[in-house]
Parts: structure tokens; sequence; C-alpha cells
């Protein structure tokens, strides 16, 4: 099963895209979630609702919310992920990029399309992810 | 053979009956023609519709219209343009194009593609029938509730659109179903898939779209149709629900929608450009990666129709984010044809000056669509003709204008005549300079705060002239549609015959002999690059000689080459059914089933669904190639199977699509008992308990059970052993049929009724949902077993086993989800 992603399939091609959509559900639901049901119903999630505190200064404190904090730690994993994929798909155009004997040249071709578009695809979506991902950092309130 | 003799003999075999019969035809060269003419012919109606709309608002205080012919026309021009006009033109042209242009003599289905055909043209009729009884829908074509609910649009005009656009709605998916299956499973020999046409990329990505894109609207559709029906409470606030669950669903369809419609016309935009440039398209590779991007991204936007209904700013800023990303994979798009151009020497015929026109009109689109999303500025124009103007340049840049460029770049194709580039030019300035006169005012009339969907206005508030250009802009368009239909038909008469190939194109279609023969390639050609014509001129001369595969006609079957989904090597022949009443039969058998819902005579519904399953049983049984041999000789030295006895069967990859379509519309399912889970105080509502989990938890079992036994009557079957297969197939029929029946068991536990609130109501939609699944499952074991009995199951011929296990599994899957939310989640502590 896990052999559909590689980036020689058709699907692996778009993993960076895949890891987008998951990304992009998971951040939306949570937040949703979270600033519907942190006062009404806090049974599910209360654990949630907890505010940590950080002191920044010796006059003034700044409430980290917990789902800035969770949507933080998930953008920057994912765009670890993202990052270490793309490593390996850069590095696998790069093989076939200097030609393999026991490869036939057509199948070759097709390898370079695939992963030269299996990079591509995750830089583009590093790009969004980012990019979705900058307002989390701004630490606005996350249910305002 | 020669050629001619050749020629004469698969017209023979893939030809259409004559007279009447000609409603059995199922080939992609017909229907492709049905869904392009009738698609025009809608997109004509609904300019009518827009001319009265635009001569109401020509001045203040008109009363060309009254507000209620005012909300019916403008309902019925958006429904018609997207769902009319935009889709089935796009597919149609798919149809039309696609095996053409991957070397396949037809598209991989061919009843559904002549299904698809009168489920479209049934829906339509059904649709515009509304106005026949004064009734027609009029809540806008985003139908949003509360107002298309029962208690604020008691007649039918809603139900006209719900079950209309869900019956045209079946059509599209149909189509893109057998489009993808098509595209990765009959490509000619050697297309791998860094060779494959721009159109046809885009095309795939397109159908992949429909297929998730379109369930959360027929989810949606039938929500508000049961809701207005048999009041169970989805949208309605009171007893649990919310009228946000629908503006979701919608946009999750509707902004995918834009996509989906865009892409195909950047696949022709792909195709017209090279050619017209004399230069290989620069960026191949970027396209499709733009493709593929915008296919995925475009799924992340729908909540930028929703930024004025109250959701928190920072969700509200994932969607601004993901609206203004989407802006990078159509940059890339837009540089690669520039480049193109730069590179070439283009030759600027008709196709190309849509082209351009294309260029600025959509640039400008996309730079408003960059306004739109953002937040601030989308509040102060929310719901003004800024916005019209805006989705208009998009759409009619984005669609139209390259529909048009395809049309006069492909007419020589169908019609082996040229167009008079004279009155194409008119039809092109005619066109560019109406539009620009209709819409570009609009934006100032958006800005100056006029809303939409009013049907009149005071006069002093500014916005007198900017509507009475908007108008006049309007009448230069139809203007310049005119012409075009002149041009269109003058051109049958006096265009000059262009022979093949008048644009010196690269694609496969081109060698293709006009006027276009059904069967389209007498042998099905090796391609070795990405411009077939462009590397060896004299290609078509050996494709009509039979140099190729599958020149051999004498057994007088349909048949094209079934090649591997990546590197379009020869794995099998397809064999393809001939002319056929059953998709017209089936088709009629579903608009039963509508009208009985419409008019609330159940029966008859219920008549429709049932004889819609007889036909389709029919459909299924008529089809089991027993007078085929296993094997056969393609030519070229390849000696290959027949799909059934293949592993790779078209029918196989069907199935794994349409369960792709039905888990899309069951995630919308979950998603909406999610969703009216969080926007309710508690859950579940005091007074509810859980059912008989006892009860519930012994049908998981036997359910769960099912699936091994399928898992060994699988295995009986490719070991030979036919009567385990049987006893396999029988032991898990009976235990579905005991699971339903434990299923409403479970059900009366609960003792209330899904009217009362949201909670049962969710209870009983999810459950019943997967019934329906159960019996589906049912019906497909006991046609599978009966086909056994008949011997067209075995360990060979396996196909039929392999479906019908499947989707049992597929169906165990889906309670396994259902029965941890309905039953475990709520009471998770």
């Amino acid at each position: 099963m896990l052999g559909l992603f590689k980036h020689n399939r058709l699907i692996g091609m778009v993993n960076g895209f895949i890891i987008w959509s998951i990304y992009f559900v998971v951040v939306y639901s949570l937040l949703s979630i979270y600033c519907e049901k942190k006062t009404a119903d806090v049974r599910f999630i209360g654990y949630l609702t907890i505010h940590c505190e950080s002191r920044i200064t010796d006059t003034s404190f700044i409430d980290i919310d917990i789902i800035i904090l969770a949507l933080g730690i998930i953008t920057v994993v994912t765009l670890l992920l993202i990052m270490f994929a793309a490593i390996v798909s850069w590095r696998q155009w790069r093989l076939t990029n200097i030609g393999q004997s026991d490869i036939d040249e057509e199948v070759q071709e097709r390898y370079q399309f695939m992963f030269i578009t299996a990079f591509l695809m995750y830089i583009l979506s590093f790009i969004a992810i980012l990019w979705i991902g900058i307002p989390i950092f701004m630490l606005i309130p996350p249910c305002f | 053979m020669t050629p001619s003799q050749l020629h004469q003999r698969f017209t023979e075999i893939w030809g259409n009956p004559p007279g009447l019969r000609q409603l059995m035809a199922v080939n992609h060269t017909t229907v492709g023609l049905r869904f392009i003419v009738t698609a025009f012919i809608f997109f004509l109606i609904g300019g009518l519709l827009a001319m009265l709309i635009r001569s109401q608002l020509a001045v203040p205080d008109n009363t060309v219209l009254d507000h209620q012919a005012y909300n019916q026309l403008f309902t019925m021009h958006g429904t018609t343009m997207m769902f009319l006009f935009g889709t089935p033109i796009v597919e149609g042209l798919a149809i039309y194009m696609i095996p053409k242009m991957i070397g396949a003599r037809d598209l991989i289905f061919p009843r559904v593609t002549a299904f698809g055909y009168w489920c479209y043209l049934f829906g339509g009729i059904f649709l515009y029938s509304s106005f026949l009884v004064g009734a027609a829908p009029d809540s806008g074509w985003f139908m949003y509730v509360p107002l298309s609910g029962a208690a604020f649009s008691p007649g039918p005009n809603s139900d006209f659109w719900l079950l209309g656009v869900t019956f045209v709605e079946i059509s599209a998916i149909a189509t893109a179903i057998e489009l993808v299956v098509g595209i990765l499973k009959t490509r000619a020999p050697g297309m791998a898939i860094h060779r494959m046409p721009l159109f046809v990329w885009a095309i795939l990505v397109t159908a992949f779209m429909i297929v998730v894109g379109f369930p959360p609207l027929i989810l949606a559709s039938i929500l508000l149709e049961i809701e207005r029906a048999f009041d169970l409470p989805y949208f309605d606030v009171a007893r649990g629900g919310d009228p946000l669950l629908w503006q979701h669903l919608f946009w999750l369809f509707g902004h995918p929608e834009v996509y989906i419609l865009f892409l195909p016309a950047a696949g022709v935009i792909s195709t017209v450009v090279p050619t017209f440039a004399r230069y290989p398209l620069v960026g191949y590779g970027w396209i499709v990666l733009a493709t593929l991007a915008t296919g995925f991204l475009g799924f992340g936007l729908w909540v930028h129709h929703m930024y004025t209904v109250g959701i928190p700013h920072l969700a509200l800023s994932f969607f601004a984010a993901a609206s203004m990303a989407i802006a990078i994979p159509n940059g890339i798009q837009v540089f690669s044809w520039i480049a193109t151009l730069w590179m070439g020497k283009p030759i600027f015929k008709t196709p190309l000056l849509f082209i351009l026109g294309f260029f600025f009109i959509f640039v400008l689109g996309g730079l408003t669509g960059v306004m739109l999303a953002l937040v601030p500025f989308d509040w102060q124009v929310h719901d003004t003709h800024f916005v019209v103007a805006h989705f208009h340049y998009v759409l009619i840049g984005g669609l139209v204008f390259p529909l048009f460029a395809g049309l006069y770049y492909w007419l020589p194709h169908f019609s082996d005549r040229l167009f008079s580039e004279h009155l194409g030019r008119w039809t092109f300035w005619l066109i560019f300079i109406g539009f620009n006169v209709t819409f570009l005012p609009m934006h100032l009339t958006g800005l100056l705060g006029m809303p939409r969907r009013v049907y009149t206005y005071p006069s002093g508030l500014g916005w007198d002239w900017l509507n009475l250009i908007s108008t006049v802009g309007g009448f230069i368009i139809s203007i310049g549609i005119l012409v075009f239909i002149i041009d269109f038909f003058l051109h049958f008469r006096y265009g000059r015959p262009t022979g093949k190939n008048p644009w010196k194109a690269a694609t496969l279609e081109w060698i293709i002999r006009t006027p276009v023969p059904p069967y389209n390639f007498i042998s099905i050609p090796p391609v070795q690059g990405r411009y077939p014509l462009w590397d060896k001129e004299d290609l078509g001369r050996d494709v009509e000689q039979g140099a190729f595969f599958l020149s051999d006609p004498s057994s007088g079957r349909r048949e094209t080459l079934g090649t591997s989904i990546l590197e379009a090597k020869p794995e099998q022949i397809v064999h393809l059914p001939g002319n056929t009443w059953i998709p017209l039969i089936t088709a009629l058998m579903v608009a039963l089933f509508f009208v009985g819902f419409l008019i609330q005579e159940y029966i008859l519904a219920a008549c429709g669904a049932g004889f819609t399953i007889i036909a389709l049983l029919i459909w299924q049984w008529q089809w089991n190639g027993q007078s085929v041999p296993d094997t056969i000789d393609a030519g070229n030295g390849h000696i290959l199977p027949f799909q059934y006895v293949s592993t790779q069967a078209p029918g196989w990859w069907g199935l794994v699509m349409a369960i792709l379509a039905d888990t899309a519309l069951l995630s919308s399912l979950i998603y909406a008992y999610f969703f009216l889970w969080t926007v309710s105080a508690v859950w579940p509502p005091p007074g509810y308990e859980n059912g008989n989990l006892l009860l519930a938890v012994i049908g998981l079992s036997l359910l769960l059970v099912s699936s091994g036994v399928m898992i060994w009557a699988k295995a009986s079957t490719i070991s030979r052993k036919s009567a385990y297969m049987k006893l396999g197939l029988v032991m898990v029929l009976l235990l579905g049929v005991a699971f339903m029946i434990i299923q409403l068991l479970v059900l009366q536990s609960y003792g209330f009724q899904p009217q009362e609130h949201i909670y049962p109501s969710l209870i009983y939609t999810i459950t019943g949902f997967h019934l329906v699944h159960v019996g589906i499952g049912l019906l497909m074991i006991g046609f599978t077993i009966t086909r056994s009995w008949k011997g067209y199951v075995n360990e060979r011929r396996s196909l039929d086993i392999r479906i019908t296990a499947l989707f049992w599994h597929y169906t165990v899957v889906l309670w396994v989800v259902s029965f941890m939310v309905i039953h475990l989640f709520p009471f998770l502590t």
C-alpha cells in the first residue's frame, strides 16, 4: 500500500499536495472545533482549553493559546516532513540524471520527469503550507 | 486489404445505425458532438436569460421584469451556465477529443458515455420544464437555505433545481470516471505519462476533480430534498441543524468547479499555442506541475465565498492564503504560454486571437481574484456587482474565450472545411469589446455599492450610466455570438475544404481522415514523443495502411488497445460494446425516479428506482464476453489477453474511481455530522441515549465475518474451487441480509423519530446511506452467483468476483467508520 506513494508512481508524484491537503484539513478542523467547543462543551477536548502563559518581560504577559501552540507545531513538523521528502525526490532525480546503464532509456526519461515533478510539487506545497501557516505565528487570538 | 477496404469494414463495425436507431449510438464521436451541440444550445438559452437580466437593469426603476421573474432568470442563468453549459461542454469536448488524442478507438465505457449524455439532456429538460409550470428555481444558483427551504420556498421551484442538478451531476460523474480510466488505460503504446498531450493532462486532473468535487453538492442536494420532502432538520436551527452546513457543502463543490471549467480550457490553450507558434510548448513539465497543483489547491478555497458568515479570522486567513497561493500555478501556465509565443513565430489566425483575448481578460480576472482573496477588501465588496464582474472575467475569460479558440481550431477537423477568417475576426472583436464594455464598468458599479441579485434600483446613486453601458456591452456580445453562428452554418457551404491537418498540428487527432470515421484509427500507432506528427509526418499514411496495432477487422468486434498506466505498454485488448438501447432506457428510468420525487408520488419514484436497477442488471448481463477468446494477436508480434482475463480490466478501475466518488460523498456526510456536532451545545442532546449497543456490535461482527468469507470465496475462485466460491457468496449474502435486519432493529431500539432533532436524523441518515450500500452489495453478490451458475465466472475470468469483493470490503470499511461515528463518538467521556 505504501508503495503507491513512491515517487515513480502516479500518486507519488503528488505527495506534496496530499500532505498539504491533510495539513489543511487538520489545522482548519482543529481550530474550528476548538473555537466552537472551548466554552460550550469541554467534555471531549476540555484539556485543550488550558492556557500556557509565558513570561516575556518583567511587566507584561502574553497568552499563547494552546491551540496556537498545537497548530504551530503541526505546521513546523509538516514543513520538515515536506523538506525531507523533497530532498529524497531531488536525490532520486539527480541519480537518474547521471544515468544508469541498467535502466532502459525510456524508463529513465520517465523517471526524470516524475522525480522532478514530485520535487517541484513539494516545493510548491511547502510554499503553500508556509503561506497558510504564517498567520498562526502572528499569535493573533485564535477565535477572534 | 487496401486502406479503403479497411475503412469500409471498420466503418461497418463501428458505425451508427440509421434513422431513429441513431438513439442507440454509443460512439464517442457521436455522443461527444451531441454533448457539445446541446451545451452550446444551453449556452444560447443562458445568454438569452442574461440579456433579459441586462435589459431589466439598463435603467433605474425598470419594469421589464418583476422581482419574481428576475429571481428566476438570474437563478437559471447561473445554473444553466455552470451545470448545463460549462461542465457539459468541457466534458463533451473531452469525450470527442480524448480518444482521438491518445490513439484509442473509443472511450473505455461507451454505454456510460451515452448514458451520461441522456442524463444530461433529461436533467436539462427537467430543469427547464419548471418554466412551463411557472415554478422555475428562484433562490439563486447557490440555493442557500433557509431561502430555498420548505418554509420560504414552499412551491416546487427548489425541488426542480435540487433534483434536476443532481440528475445532471450523475452525468458529470459517470463521464469523469470513464475519462480517467480511458486516459490511464487506453493510450497509444509509448505514450508514457511524460508524453501525454497537455489537453489530456488537463482532462485527467479535471475528471479527478469532478469525481471528488461533485459529491459534496450531490449530498447537500439529497439532504435538502429530504428536509423539504420528509422534514428532517439538517438546516433547521430550531432542531439542531445549521444553514451554514449548506454553504460549506455547496462551496466545497462550487469553488473547485471554477477550476473544473478552467483547466480543460487551459488544456485547449496548451494545444493551440504550440501549433500556432510553430514551437513546442516551453515548460511542458511546468504546465503539468501547475495543472496538478491547481487540482489540489482548488479544493482549499471554498471558505473565501463565506468570509462574512462569522468564521474566526485565523481560519479565514488560511483560506485567504490558499486563495492567493493558487495564483502561483496559474501564473506558471500564463508565463509558459507567453514564452512559447515568444520563442516561436506566431501565426495570428482566429484561434490565436481568442487566446490573446483570454490572456487579457483572464489575467485581469485573476488580479481581482487576488483582491477578493483579501478578507477586508472582500467584506467591502461582498455581494456587490464587483464580484459579478470578477467571476465573469474569470469564467468568460478562462472558459469561453479558450473554448472559442478550440472551436475554431478543431472545426476543420470535424467539417473538413475552413471557417471565414474575416467573420472569425468580427466574432472575436465583437465579443472581446462587448465583454469589456459589459464587465469593466461593472467593477465600478460594485465599488459604488450596487448589490447583486436586486431586480431594480433607484436613480441618483451613480449607477445609472454604468448599468446602461453594461447593457449595451451585453448586446454587443450577443451580436458577436450571432456572427459566430452565421459563420458556423455558412462554413459548411462556403468554407474552403482543408484536407488533413490544415494547421500542421502535432497531436494524433489530426491524422484521422475527414469526415471523421467512427473508429478513429485503422491501426493504433506507437508514439515516441510529445509531438508525434512533428516527429513523423507520414505517420497517418502508415496508420491508414494498417501498419500498427489491431488492424485486422475480421473478427467484427469493436476493439481497442489497453496499455499500462505509466509506460503505456500494450497489456490487453479491450472489447467494447456496440450500439444499444440500454443507456437510453436506463436514463429514462432514472428520469422516472426524479419525476416521481418531484410530484411527490413516491410509489412512482420507487418504480423508477426499481426499473433503473433492473435496467442496470440487464446492462451488465448483456456484456459477458463469452464469445471472445482469451487472447489474440494484436499485431506487431504482441499476443495480448482480452480484458475478461486481464488483471488490469477497465471495469475494475472504473469501480475504483466510483468508490473514490462515493468516498467523497460519505466523507461529506461524516463532515456534516461533525460540523453539526461542533455547533451544538450538548451532544447527544438531553434525552437521547444510545440504541441497543450489543445488537449494533453483533451487526458489526457479522459484517466483519462476511468480509473474511468474501476473501475465502475470492480465493476459491482463483484456486478453481467453484463450489466453495458459490457457497462463500451465498454465506456473504445471508450475513448481509442478517446485518440489514439487525440494523433496522437497532434503529427501532432508539425509540425516536428522525424528524425530532438533528441528532437522530443523522443516525438515520448515516445508517440509511450505508444500508443502500449493503443493498447494492447484495445485488452484486446475487448477480455474481447467477453468473457463476451460468459458467461465466471461473479461475480465468474472475473479474465479477474481484469487483464484487472490492465493493463488499469497501462497504464493510464504511460501516466500521460509521459505527465509530454514530455509536461510539457521542458517548466518549
